[in-house]
């Protein structure tokens, strides 16, 4: 056992910055929603009229959550519990992935399994580190909560929540890091994961059944089948159980058993999915670099893709109930257009909004193909393609000509798909919605150039400054309002500036704005490129 | 004699650091040129400005007349390289990088010359190209390299210690291969590498590098006396003045019950009828080491100018450091 206490000290020493910044993150984000939800919703009055928008209105049901009560407490969970959770699982399921597979594939752990300590040895500390890190994240995000006024138990119920639904994903993550030979695979395995349980509670959510008070709902029995659920069943500061949290760990703990199965009977650096043979040659596609980059890029650019689709699909399905629901009150219809942005109707309203969310997950595909250029740069395979007759701009038009056309294609599929699910009610919508779709193009194109403009300044800034993008994108676009963040932050997010619904009033000029900037800053940062050194660090 | 490669005065600063400091290379056309020096000394360096991957910091560089760094891709149409350290995508195979190589380099891969020489190429490095390039090793990394680099014909090879990694066997068929190129095509090659005996046979001329500056250029016969074989024997009973009467004989010292002299590679056949009617014993015959010739020849540089000496790999050398920084 002494290996696994060396290796242990070692790996919290690796991971120190990087446990703080999780801690951190979780601490603060719970502090600053809570406060501003203590700021905007103050009273029970006012919660209460929000509430009951909310449980008339599936899609907010699904997106938010099935509330419980108007109190302080029962409103935070409603609004971001789910959310909570959802960083709490990608955070295990990347931490059990970058520790055991991604160890393993770069052949780190050759050298570690070579020693006196055991092949499971890695895997024991990643469970251990696994549990010491979602303690801080639920001890400080308690005291947190807490600091703003929070009750106590409810706050500590929310951090063993965090913890535990957090530790059945991180077995989640281990399992799918055994199976692929790859971190790549196995992180898509682990996203794809969270995002079905993601997508299960929402939809447990948006079935649930209300009580006849407006602001209390239980959700249909699909929200025990997912760890996101039983997590959220805890009912902090409302219920305040520990029971549903065993269930994650004992969800967890079979995963994990299954883990160390499944290594006990492979070799080291071997997957369960083997490394299937490749063709003996290049087929006709891959010929230059725009057909290297979507070789590339195709995995992860259809995984967003396919995020947005079914996004766009959940549009039509809540749309239709959301139609007959706010249609038989119009003072609710008036309510929920407002709380929308106002204008046109309630479906288009309502197309709006889903789509910029849609636009927020295209940007995370184009944002991902700008730093696989600056990937390609530090792996050293830049260095391969400038070698040749592939002239630096042409090889970045390449990543920019992939990334723009890949966005547009899935945002034309999602507005066609959101278009079509509501076709039956009415027609006149695919258009509309195909339209409202594409408007989302250039705040896409505004996330990918800023992004281009690290690679060609700052080059080593690239992936951080794309990722930070991304994350402040979803902060501002989804909870903006809800944080009542005032109007010029909310502004600096490119979404904020799409053309809206009804189109026959739509502003257009935000479009033109960012079409113009998204081009000169790419076209700056081609400039700049080519005047740098390629650099590997 | 048209001139290829034409650096005058090269540098290259990181930083603080110096990675190039007034490097001068030439290199003719038709000539196997050996590019000598220990890790670190600035081949790499040297190599990407060539190719126009990093631009240079002072002194002048130009390939076929033309700046590297201003017309990178026009001169790459003529360029064929291998990199030091190979870098492939991981999930590609290898036949499909070494066809996507050649198709970036303008090559029609359906073209019967280009299939025959791939297919030849395969066959003699002994390579599966079906395998995925994450599962290959070093050894086969860099096999995809070099058959990239040799399935499309090229004006000039840029090759990167080569190579690294490859068995004797492979070795073999890589010096095969640059006899046949520099022969048959009459293409130049720029060839970098720490191990001597490669560049002996292949090259005809060489530039030895060290810190940044080239400290010997030339032919190898001009470069015959930098290559000095070193002999040693037990000193019991021997004359020390005789040993130093022996023609060809250089620094002669006695010590540690044993005396050790160098001699010129190409005399030592000369040297050992001598040495047997000396009656010498327990005689040992070291051939030149480039690490040795280092050594020798510039361990004075070496200590005055406050460098630790640990020997061309050893990772401790400033050079290593740099170039650990400079990736």
């Amino acid at each position: 056992m002494s290996a696994v206490g060396t290796l242990l000290r070692f790996r919290l020493r690796r991971d120190r910055v990087l446990v703080i910044v999780w801690v951190v993150v979780f601490a603060l984000s719970a502090l600053f929603v809570a406060a501003a939800l203590v700021q905007t919703y103050g009273t029970a009055s006012e919660r209460f009229a929000v509430t009951k928008v909310l449980s008339i209105d599936p899609s907010l049901l699904a997106l938010r959550g099935a509330p419980d009560g108007t109190s302080r407490g029962a409103f935070y969970i409603v609004e971001i519990g789910s959310y909570l959770m959802l960083m709490v699982a990608f955070m295990n399921s990347f931490l059990a992935v970058r520790h055991t597979r991604a160890d393993e594939e770069l052949g780190r752990t050759e050298l570690v399994v070579a020693t006196r300590a055991g092949r499971g040895a890695s895997t024991v500390v990643t469970i251990i580190h696994a549990i010491i890190l979602n303690a801080l994240v639920a001890v400080f995000t308690a005291l947190a909560m807490i600091a703003v006024g929070y009750g106590a138990g409810g706050s500590f119920v929310l951090g063993w929540a965090l913890a535990t639904t957090g530790i059945a994903f991180f077995g989640t993550g281990l399992l799918m890091a055994q199976i692929f030979s790859t971190s790549r695979a196995a992180n898509g395995w682990g996203s794809a994961i969270i995002g079905i349980a993601w997508v299960l509670n929402a939809a447990a959510n948006a079935g649930a059944t209300i009580a006849k008070d407006g602001v209390h709902a239980t959700p249909s029995a699909a929200v025990w089948f997912t760890p996101i659920g039983w997590g959220l069943r805890s009912r902090p500061y409302t219920g305040d159980l520990l029971w549903p949290g065993l269930i994650s760990i004992a969800f967890a703990a079979v995963v994990i058993a299954g883990s160390f199965a499944l290594q006990a009977s492979r070799d080291t650096a071997a997957g369960l999915v083997g490394a299937r043979r490749g063709r003996a040659g290049a087929s006709g596609a891959l010929a230059g670099p725009v057909g290297l980059v979507w070789r590339l890029q195709r995995g992860s650019i259809i995984g967003w893709g396919v995020g947005a689709v079914l996004g766009a699909g959940l549009i039509g399905g809540l749309g239709k109930t959301l139609q007959d629901a706010v249609g038989s009150n119009p003072q609710l219809s008036k309510a929920v257009e407002e709380m929308s942005g106002g204008g046109g109707t309630v479906l288009e309203s309502f197309i709006g909004i889903m789509m910029s969310l849609v636009g927020l997950l295209v940007a995370g595909a184009a944002i991902q193909t700008m730093i696989r250029m600056r990937q390609e740069e530090v792996a050293g395979m830049a260095e391969a393609v400038l070698a040749t007759r592939v002239s630096r701009l042409r090889w970045y038009l390449a990543f920019v000509a992939v990334a723009i056309v890949a966005s547009a294609v899935i945002l034309f599929l999602a507005g066609l798909i959101a278009g079509l699910t509501l076709a039956n009610v009415d027609a006149s919508l695919v258009g509309q919605s195909i339209v409202l779709a594409l408007a989302q193009l250039p705040a896409v194109a505004v996330y990918l150039a800023v992004t281009a403009l690290a690679f060609g300044l700052v080059p080593v800034a690239t992936t951080p400054v794309g990722w930070t993008l991304f994350g402040i994108g979803i902060v501002l676009g989804e909870f903006g309002s809800l944080l009542g963040l005032p109007d010029w932050v909310r502004q600096i997010a490119p979404t904020d500036h799409t053309a809206l619904a009804p189109l026959a009033r739509a502003d257009w000029s935000g479009t033109w704005v960012m079409s113009l900037i998204a081009v000169a800053v790419v076209a700056a940062s081609a400039l700049a490129f080519r005047r740098r050194n390629l650099t590997t660090v | 004699m048209t001139t290829v490669i034409e650096a005058i005065g090269l540098e290259k600063r990181f930083g603080r650091t110096r990675a190039l400091d007034g490097l001068d290379l030439h290199v003719e056309q038709g000539e196997v040129h050996g590019f000598l020096g220990p890790n670190g000394a600035g081949k790499s360096t040297t190599i990407r400005i060539l190719l126009g991957l990093i631009q240079r910091s002072g002194g002048s560089a130009s390939v076929f007349g033309r700046d590297p760094w201003a017309q990178a891709a026009a001169l790459h149409e003529r360029i064929a390289y291998v990199p030091g350290d190979v870098a492939l995508w991981p999930n590609l195979s290898g036949g499909e990088v070494i066809d996507l190589i050649a198709r970036l380099r303008g090559t029609d891969t359906k073209a019967a010359t280009y299939r025959d020489r791939r297919q030849r190429l395969i066959e003699a490095f002994q390579f599966d190209p079906r395998k995925k390039a994450r599962s290959y090793s070093k050894g086969n990394r860099q096999k995809v390299a070099l058959i990239a680099a040799f399935a499309t014909p090229a004006e000039l090879y840029i090759l990167d210690e080569p190579t690294s990694g490859l068995d004797p066997v492979m070795e073999a068929v890589f010096t095969d291969e640059i006899q046949r190129i520099a022969k048959d095509d009459g293409a130049s090659i720029l060839l970098s590498s720490h191990i001597l005996s490669e560049v002996e046979a292949l090259c005809d001329r060489v530039t030895i590098i060290r810190a940044g500056t080239a400290v010997e250029s030339g032919s190898l016969a001009e470069l015959r006396h930098l290559t000095r074989t070193e002999i040693a024997f037990a000193s019991d009973g021997i004359d020390e003045v005789a040993v130093r009467a022996v023609p060809g004989v250089h620094d002669v010292t006695v010590g540690t019950g044993r005396v050790r002299f160098t001699v010129d590679s190409s005399e030592v056949a000369g040297v050992l009828p001598r040495l047997g009617e000396l009656r010498v014993q327990s005689l040992t015959v070291a051939p030149p080491s480039l690490e040795e010739l280092f050594l020798r020849h510039y361990g004075d540089e070496i200590t005055a100018s406050d460098v630790p000496v640990a020997g061309p790999n050893a990772p401790t050398s400033p050079d290593a450091k740099f170039e650990a920084q400079s990736r």
